[in-house]
């Protein structure tokens, strides 16, 4: 039992992935979840435009 | 208004990550958080940018009567006080951190306090008026005091004494200490960006208000 957990964490460390994101004490993923939010933010801000430019025509 | 947007959304974008990822000088206590410059800074500038309009306005409705430019006054202020109270809380959690403490008795941060505290009675004192033409007239030349009083609270009085917060005591320009090249490629975006996105969302706001009074 003891000797399969030893042989998976060494699996594990074994594995590569796409590590790009993780470069340089993981910044990236902090750019993109802030780029992610930001976007967020605009599209909602786009949307609520698009909702009172319709209700503007109706009256 | 369609290049304010895209421009905001540019810039915004550009800070976000320039802001994070670029150099910055490397300063002693600062380390990272000399970052939060592009991001705390901006809320005050935005905050004064949006209560200037506002008291521009505000004149404007005393000389003309014209009570959209009232609305547009009121708008602006509401939009700068809560970037104002977004600046504050910021400013907070970058104080902890370096300085060690929330808050201090310091000119600068008492002084946008009292300034802050000023606009809330702003709309204390328009909510509580019922008739529309002297609510406006009030409030007007209450707002014109307020923004008055803002000026010397928060640019005037912390430069005639010490402070903590950079870009006070005696009469610092913004390129003695704290401002090199490399935080100015991302801090005056910055500043536009979010004078920008103020600028877009007090916009929405007045339409809706707008609607709402019929005006």
């Amino acid at each position: 039992m003891i000797n399969y957990v030893f042989s998976l964490i060494v699996f594990l460390q074994d594995v590569t992935m796409a590590d790009t994101l993780r470069s340089e004490g993981k910044i990236y993923v902090v750019v993109l979840i802030f780029l992610i939010i930001l976007s967020g933010l605009f599209l909602y801000l786009y949307r609520l435009e698009k909702k009172i430019d319709s209700i503007e025509k109706e009256k | 208004m369609k290049i304010v947007k895209t421009l905001c959304v540019l810039l915004l974008l550009y800070t976000a990550s320039a802001g994070i990822l670029f150099d910055v000088p490397q300063l002693p206590i600062l380390n990272e958080t000399i970052r939060v410059l592009y991001f705390h800074v901006p809320m005050w500038f935005t905050m004064i940018f949006l209560l200037f309009l506002s008291s521009i306005n505000a004149y404007r409705f005393i000389s003309t009567g014209d009570l959209s430019y009232d609305l547009k006054s009121y708008n602006y202020s509401n939009i700068g006080v809560f970037f104002g109270v977004i600046g504050i809380i910021s400013g907070m959690i970058w104080a902890k951190y370096t300085w060690g403490t929330y808050w201090t008795n310091d000119p600068k941060l008492n002084g946008s306090a009292i300034g802050l505290l000023i606009y809330f009675s702003y709309f204390v004192l328009r909510n509580s008026i019922e008739d529309e033409s002297k609510k406006g007239k009030i409030s007007s030349v209450y707002n014109i005091l307020a923004f008055s009083m803002l000026i010397p609270l928060i640019f005037i009085l912390p430069r005639l004494t010490d402070s903590l917060h950079p870009g006070n005591g005696g009469n610092p320009g913004f390129n003695v200490y704290d401002l090199n090249s490399q935080l100015r490629i991302v801090f005056y975006p910055a500043v536009i960006g979010f004078i920008l996105l103020g600028v877009w969302i007090a916009d929405l706001r007045f339409r809706v208000l707008k609607l709402k009074n019929r005006l």
